[in-house]
């Protein structure tokens, strides 16, 4: 399913949050939004999934207005998986994704075949399968995202839309979630830190800072020293990786240069 | 099996509870007194008996049970809705809210409030403070919970100081009844006091395990939750409502009993997780057993003096509860 979001903005007490973002994710893509902290990617991302209203601006699942949709018709389309949001009591994996079949069921429904199945298809490619009876509280941080990953793919829409998946998770963990993401048939959009999972594994990227989209396209086309400059103010270099053979970036602190200060757009590869 | 288990320790806490006293009774006369008024079975036993099972005992034994189960339900959902641990009636404005209701009856007399008695007094304050309380706790359409909690202490605090007040104000005999009441009591009990509260907590019970799903969903946060499709602040109003419905009904009758909507939910998930479809059952009829247990002791550890339910609660309830935290929960799997 394409998603699209035509001209939002987001304005909180005031405060311009997101100023006129445009995103387009065709369907099945995986596309990525990265920016420095507070640059509006989270809020952005919740207008995506209803958490947020968007001052002005549309967004579109499919042929459908979000905004126009019930909650529950939109969680049929878009399901999220948010910053680590386990809670003070015990629930086992397998309750956990359970809860991604509410918006399927009506009031006094009871649990059919079909929830069983999509709960057990969703512990299966998530890989955590032989996690189902474990209490969420005694994983690790990279096996609990998987489960929130199964939570979203039990709900069996079309779309996923993730909150910087892989913070705080060590590098094979990030790497085996990435890996899972790009291997899903799902229109999946994610906000990112790292750019170099997001070179690696993003077909689309969109850039932002101070609540703006400045740059997007296709991940190699993005993802360029001058951008990263601009955005970041870090100097980067920007490489092969020998063992993927996909784009690797190396960063220093910007490069001394007579007029950096003002002119971002200077050459900074070395 | 587990809720087989506990329907049957509900049963014999009953019988238990119905024949203890200062006459005993044994246990057949208590069933087949049952027997007489429920299926117009034959008197079978002297008058006396019949009329202290009948009359005194039976509805004062129903009536803990429904308290008990109605105050464990209602832990259960706070817990749930403001993602705390240590929800309860009290923690939301309703328990004190209702105090304060019923000791201004016996401070300032049933006439200062139209003619009000205690125990729609104190329902009256109970609504009025959990009013109050969501009122106060309401961000952006939606109830989060730090702020939900706040609220309630913050009303619950202000409620306390009128209440406190007025004890200040008040004659050696009234405090009597406000410590009384404040610790609850279901002696007095008649069988009028029983069908609204049965229903409301049968009506409500049958309402929540068919939310149980989306109750689970809460425990991922307001956020997480709209994104399943629930429409958050419109539950949780629900679900809130609910709760000050049972526990107001509850609380204006046998006064404020603490710890079982606190105690009887965490005992429920240490035995069957934290699945709100287990739960609620489970806490219902763990509540169901415990306070006519608790009530039992009250008349029976200082005779003839009863001492307050309330004290009973927390003197067995709270060493149990440690003893439990000290030794379960600590299993990473469960079957």
């Amino acid at each position: 399913m394409r998603v699209h979001a035509e001209q939002v903005s987001v304005e909180i007490d005031g405060a311009h949050i997101v100023e006129f973002a445009t995103l387009t994710a065709s369907s099945g893509s995986l596309v990525g939004i990265i920016g420095p902290n507070g640059s509006g990617k989270t809020s952005l991302l919740k207008t995506l999934y209803r958490a947020v209203r968007p001052s002005s601006g549309s967004v579109w699942m499919g042929d459908a207005d979000l905004w126009r949709l019930s909650a529950r018709e939109s969680a049929l389309r878009a399901s999220v998986v948010l910053q680590d949001d386990s809670s003070e009591f015990a629930f086992t994996v397998r309750e956990t994704v359970e809860t991604g079949r509410v918006p399927h069921k009506r009031l006094f429904e009871r649990t059919g075949e079909s929830d069983n199945e999509a709960v057990e298809q969703a512990l299966q490619t998530a890989g955590v399968i032989g996690l189902a009876n474990r209490l969420l509280g005694t994983l690790s941080g990279g096996e609990r995202q998987r489960v929130f990953i199964a939570r979203a793919l039990a709900q069996c829409a079309p779309v996923m839309i993730l909150d910087e998946p892989t913070n705080h998770l060590d590098i094979a963990a990030q790497i085996d979630l990435m890996e899972l993401l790009s291997s899903l048939p799902l229109t999946v959009i994610t906000a990112l830190h790292d750019l170099n999972l997001a070179a690696a594994y993003c077909d689309q990227l969109y850039v932002m800072a101070a609540g703006r989209v400045i740059a997007h396209g296709p991940t190699a086309d993005v993802l360029t020293p001058t951008t990263i400059e601009q955005v970041y103010g870090v100097a980067a270099h920007c490489g092969i990786n020998p063992l993927t053979g996909r784009t690797a970036i190396t960063f220093s602190p910007r490069l001394p240069h007579p007029l950096s200060n003002k002119n971002h757009t200077e050459k900074a590869q070395p | 099996m587990l809720l087989g288990i506990l329907l049957l320790g509900v049963v014999v806490v009953l019988t238990l509870s119905v024949t203890t006293g200062t006459v005993a009774i044994s246990p057949q006369y208590v069933w087949s007194s049952i027997a007489t008024h429920l299926i117009g079975q034959p008197v079978a036993i002297p008058a006396a008996e019949d009329q202290i099972v009948w009359s005194v005992r039976l509805p004062r034994t129903m009536l803990g049970i429904l308290v008990g189960a109605a105050l464990a339900v209602a832990g259960t959902v706070i817990q749930a809705v403001v993602r705390n641990p240590l929800g309860d009636p009290y923690l939301i404005g309703i328990v004190p809210g209702a105090g304060l209701g019923a000791v201004m009856v016996i401070v300032l007399g049933s006439g200062a409030l139209g003619g009000l008695s205690i125990t729609a007094a104190a329902f009256a304050g109970a609504v009025i403070a959990f009013v109050a309380t969501f009122a106060l706790g309401r961000q952006q359409g939606r109830w989060p919970a730090t702020r939900l909690v706040l609220a309630g202490v913050a009303i619950g605090y202000l409620i306390s100081a009128f209440t406190f007040f007025l004890q200040t104000v008040a004659t050696p005999g009234q405090l009597q009844r406000v410590l009384f009441w404040t610790l609850g009591s279901v002696s007095g009990a008649t069988w009028e006091d029983l069908p609204a509260l049965a229903i409301t907590v049968a009506l409500g019970m049958l309402w929540l395990v068919a939310n149980g799903r989306r109750l689970n969903s809460l425990a991922g946060g307001s956020e997480l939750a709209g994104s399943l499709g629930i429409n958050v602040g419109r539950f949780q109003l629900q679900l809130m409502a609910l709760v000050a419905l049972m526990t107001g009904a509850v609380v204006a009758v046998v006064g404020g009993i603490g710890f079982v909507g606190l105690m009887i939910p965490h005992l429920a998930r240490l035995l069957v997780g934290a699945d709100h479809r287990r739960v609620l059952p489970v806490s219902l009829l763990g509540g169901a057993l415990f306070l006519p247990l608790a009530d039992i002791v009250a008349r029976t550890v200082l005779p003839p003096t009863e001492i307050p339910i309330g004290v009973v609660t927390a003197a067995v309830g709270a060493p149990f509860f440690i003893w439990l935290l000290a030794g379960l929960g600590r299993g990473g799997e469960r079957a």
